[in-house]
């Protein structure tokens, strides 16, 4: 079932790789079966000024890359938004350094190279769905803050009533 | 200068004579003792003392005592030596002729009670030192010492001195010579010893050089091979992706709306079909290359609690392509638990054995694995229906180098790596064969297998 934002528009997913192919699979895929919002970039400056135009809900970044390598991007993405789900796609050799990297940098999941469409589909999925349980949590709270505000207020005002 | 009273030609005779034999004489004890005994004879004397001033020090010692009354032994020498001391004040041979009548001087209570009569003592004189003196006395009345006695005893303590000077002197030689002799053989001993460590060293070296030689290999192979699978890993991960892509659009394709003709339904069948086969090439594609990694893992000396029956799965795996067709494989898998070990050092040891199997199979036949636990022991039989061994070739398998492969073909270390790898988890590696028959490789691990620190590593 197609995840929608709060805006009722389809959730955005960036993909970031230097190979070519790896874009076309992944994207192709998720046209195909999900109603996702695909954006893929080759390089890292062009991909992170894409997140910083906003609108951007999960980011999916590949480990090894000549110009940035993948944690540094995430990380980079998680400054501008940390609201952001970030994945990172990995080759077997780098599981373990993606493994410290979950810790360090704070990603929702990694993803072996190769992948099965299905795994990566829920993933997905997954990533969205914290992402709009963060969001919810956070609007939430507001409404709470705001509240209070005004029971506080109106606290003040019977107060003021009474004395 | 008095003319020296004559000495007669007998005496000559006598002294040459002497001269001869005490210069023949190089037994220092033996040469004292010839020395007074020719003496008293030719002098006639009774008794006597022969000292010695020893080689460092002052005093003169007795060396040979003659005839000296036993009870007396200790008043007779008092009395000798007060009349070396004379000799050795005076530098001059000391002759009473006739004790009772020395004139002026009442002769010494000891010479009155032992009845000496006569007395002569002569230096024996080497160079310009002193060496020490010959005392002669008799009790004998009618016979005294005369003038002639003391020329030639003079001579004698000559000869007496030089042959005494020499037997020294060769017995200096000798026992610098014996020290020589010692310490020359201490020192070949001591060149024999390093020269066993250097050997020892050596071979330990070789080993290491080995050993190096194989980690690098394995190094380089290890780095070779996980590049290789992380180039493959895109493309491969590309195509998989893309199949499992065909196959949904194809099913999407099948479900839309409208009739399709028999020959599109077909193709797309045929589509469908092979991009399904194109999904599982992928998959045994992954495995492959899973294998190759844990097979050549960097992580090389890490211990771990394996499944060996995983390892042996992994490796017949990558043997795959030498049976196919061909060899049957056969497993007889027994209940194992898991064995704390260097895998991927075992799993070498199975690549080695395995190989070598499917290559003495000429055509087709049967590659069996049997395991099973006995004793704390795990065992794993590795049985090939190949050509067999032969009893010489037997005895040098697990040497280093051995090889029947031919030149270039295989390194002739793989046996003998295997061997070291088992010995090293302290088991055994065993082999048992018969020509035109097959061989089997046993592999003997203790079930306890390695400690945190590596076993007798």
């Amino acid at each position: 079932m197609p995840d929608q934002q709060e805006t009722g528009l389809p959730s955005t997913i960036l993909i970031l790789d230097d190979e070519e192919m790896v874009l076309t699979s992944l994207s192709s895929f998720l046209e195909l079966e999900t109603n996702y919002e695909v954006v893929t970039f080759t390089n890292g400056v062009d991909a992170l000024g894409r997140v910083e135009k906003g609108g951007v809900d999960l980011v999916i970044s590949d480990y090894l890359m000549p110009d940035i390598d993948g944690i540094t991007f995430l990380a980079k993405v998680k400054a501008l938004d940390p609201q952001i789900t970030r994945i990172i796609l990995t080759g077997y050799a780098d599981k373990e350094n993606a493994i410290k990297a979950i810790n360090d940098v704070g990603l929702f999941q990694y993803i072996e190279k190769p992948w099965e469409n299905d795994d990566i589909r829920i993933v997905i999925r997954n990533g969205l769905e914290k992402r709009r349980l963060m969001r919810d949590l956070d609007q939430k709270v507001t409404e709470i803050q705001k509240a209070y505000g005004d029971l506080q207020g109106l606290h003040r005002e019977i107060l003021k009533a009474f004395a | 200068m008095d003319t020296p009273p004559e000495i007669t030609h007998a005496q000559l005779i006598a002294l040459y004579e002497v001269s001869r034999k005490i210069n023949s004489e190089l037994n220092f004890s033996k040469l004292l003792d010839e020395i007074m005994d020719l003496a008293i004879a030719l002098i006639h004397a009774e008794k006597g003392v022969l000292l010695l001033r020893q080689p460092d020090a002052v005093e003169l010692k007795v060396e040979v005592a003659r005839r000296i009354d036993k009870q007396r032994i200790e008043e007779a020498v008092a009395l000798s030596r007060s009349v070396v001391g004379k000799v050795e004040v005076e530098g001059k041979p000391v002759l009473l002729q006739n004790v009772p009548d020395i004139a002026g001087k009442s002769p010494a209570s000891s010479l009155i009670r032992q009845k000496i009569k006569s007395v002569i003592c002569v230096p024996l004189r080497s160079k310009d030192h002193l060496l020490g003196a010959i005392y002669l006395d008799t009790t004998d009345t009618k016979h005294f010492f005369k003038k002639e006695d003391l020329a030639f005893l003079e001579g004698f303590a000559n000869l007496a001195a030089v042959a005494i000077e020499n037997a020294r002197s060769y017995n200096q030689i000798q026992d610098l010579n014996q020290n020589l002799e010692t310490r020359v053989h201490q020192r070949t001993e001591e060149v024999r010893m390093k020269h066993e460590e250097l050997k020892e060293a050596y071979k330990q070296l070789q080993e290491t050089q080995t050993q190096l030689l194989r980690s690098e290999k394995m190094a380089s192979l290890g780095m070779l091979v996980a590049g290789v699978a992380h180039e493959i890993n895109t493309p491969l991960a590309s195509i998989s992706s893309n199949m499992n892509t065909f196959i949904r659009s194809f099913g999407k394709i099948e479900d839309s709306e409208g009739e399709m003709s028999p020959q599109a339904a077909n193709t797309l069948a045929t589509l469908a079909k092979l991009a399904r086969v194109n999904e599982n090439a992928c998959h045994r594609i992954n495995a492959i290359v899973k294998s190759l990694r844990t097979f050549a893992r960097l992580d090389e000396e890490e211990i771990k609690q394996v499944d060996i029956h995983e390892g042996l799965d992994n490796t017949l795996d990558l043997t795959a392509h030498l049976s196919r067709d061909r060899i049957t494989v056969i497993r007889e898998y027994g209940e194992l638990p898991k064995l704390r070990c260097r895998a991927n050092q075992l799993n070498q040891v199975f690549m080695n054995i395995l190989v070598n199997a499917c290559q003495a199979i000429e055509g087709a036949g049967e590659v069996r694995i049997r395991t099973s636990q006995w004793n704390g022991n795990l065992q794993i039989e590795i049985s090939d229906t190949g050509n067999g061994i032969s009893e010489e070739c037997l005895t040098k398998i697990f040497d280093p180098g051995f090889t029947t492969k031919g030149v270039g073909v295989g390194t002739g270390l793989g046996l003998s790596i295997s061997y070291k790898i088992i010995e090293e988890h302290r088991g055994k590696l065993n082999v048992a064969s018969q020509v035109g028959k097959g061989t089997t490789f046993t592999l003997i691990l203790p079930l306890a297998g390695l400690s945190e620190e590596g076993g007798n590593r």
